[in-house]
């Protein structure tokens, strides 16, 4: 995961209006309804700082998380990370430079 | 289009791009788009900047490939027409459209008429009630109507007649359409140097099908495709 920038990572999700990054992201194969509204969750509740902590450490702020959202945690960084990757929303950092 | 509408359409400054932008993504207008051949729509979802914006293309199967330039517009709010340049590109499975290029806009105009420029070749034959062919030439054209140099035979259309026009343009299919005389005034054209008198007769179409809309459409972007050459943007 370290070879993708999350600052670039969070200024997109962040951005990006509820609509349109459901319509990118939820594929309903490798990254679901439940992964999209975990990352809502993570986004809105936290900054730029936060979220680039808790993608390098690959764990969670304390909030409450739903029972299908608690079954997809020790995967959902590395699915979203390939999720942007593949839909072409990220490039690995020395790709990019 | 010529000069005289240059002053009509504003040229964005990058931050008035990048803001137009951001808006488009907050509230989402259809893009209509023009690639050599075809014209289609699509739906902005998100940008990043500086420059790209991705996107959902509404029609299947269209033969676009990363590289292939497009003519861009979309009416936002209703009240303000953009038109742009831009470039296709698809990494990963969403498309993009890079907008490297400048933005224009102009206000007030759903439906603004561009002046035809005078090397793109066009004729127009006014047929009225009587059946009389009246020939004339494009001045300038929307979707919604367009604007006739009339040399001869204009004393035979009054305002509120009912005609059929055959609009002719080099390059496109000719289109058969349905319109109203909305309003003619006297005025002089100019032809191989020479002064000619000519009446300018306005029209509204009517009964539209959809075929004929976007035919109106592609020959519009062409003359956007113009104006950005002309422009150099």
């Amino acid at each position: 995961m370290s070879q993708y920038d999350p600052n670039e990572m969070h200024d997109f999700l962040s951005m990006t209006p509820e609509k349109g990054l459901r319509q990118i992201l939820v594929d309903n194969k490798s990254f679901s309804n439940d992964h999209f509204s975990m990352l809502l969750k993570i986004v809105r509740t936290g900054n730029k700082e936060s979220f680039c902590e808790h993608y390098t450490k690959n764990d969670f702020p304390k909030i409450k998380f739903s029972p299908n959202e608690t079954k997809i945690k020790e995967t959902f960084w590395a699915t979203l990370t390939s999720t942007l990757g593949q839909k072409g929303i990220i490039q690995p950092v020395n790709k990019a430079a | 289009m010529d000069t005289s509408n240059k002053d009509q359409f504003k040229k964005l400054t990058p931050q008035e791009k990048d803001k137009a932008i951001q808006n488009l993504v907050k509230h989402p207008e259809d893009i209509i788009c023009k690639s050599t051949n075809d014209l289609f729509v699509v739906k902005p979802l998100a940008t990043r900047p500086p420059n790209r914006l991705y996107i959902e293309v509404l029609k299947n199967n269209l033969p676009l490939h990363t590289g292939d330039e497009l003519i861009c517009q979309y009416l936002h709010n209703r009240e303000s027409l953009y038109i742009f340049r831009c470039e296709y590109t698809k990494e990963g499975s969403t498309p993009s459209l890079i907008l490297n290029s400048d933005f224009y806009m102009i206000q007030r105009r759903e439906n603004y008429r561009l002046r035809f420029p005078t090397t793109l070749a066009s004729k127009v034959l006014i047929k009225n009630r009587a059946n009389l062919l009246i020939p004339g030439k494009v001045i300038d054209l929307s979707t919604t109507g367009t604007r006739i140099a009339c040399i001869k035979d204009a004393e035979h259309l009054t305002i509120g007649d009912e005609v059929n026009l055959e609009i002719q343009v080099v390059g496109h299919e000719p289109i058969n359409i349905s319109a109203h005389l909305r309003h003619r005034s006297e005025g002089v054209e100019i032809s191989n140097d020479k002064k000619i008198s000519c009446v300018y007769c306005g029209f509204q179409f009517f009964n539209m099908s959809q075929e004929n809309e976007k035919n109106l459409s592609r020959i519009n972007m062409e003359l956007y495709r113009n104006f950005f050459q002309k422009v150099g943007s």
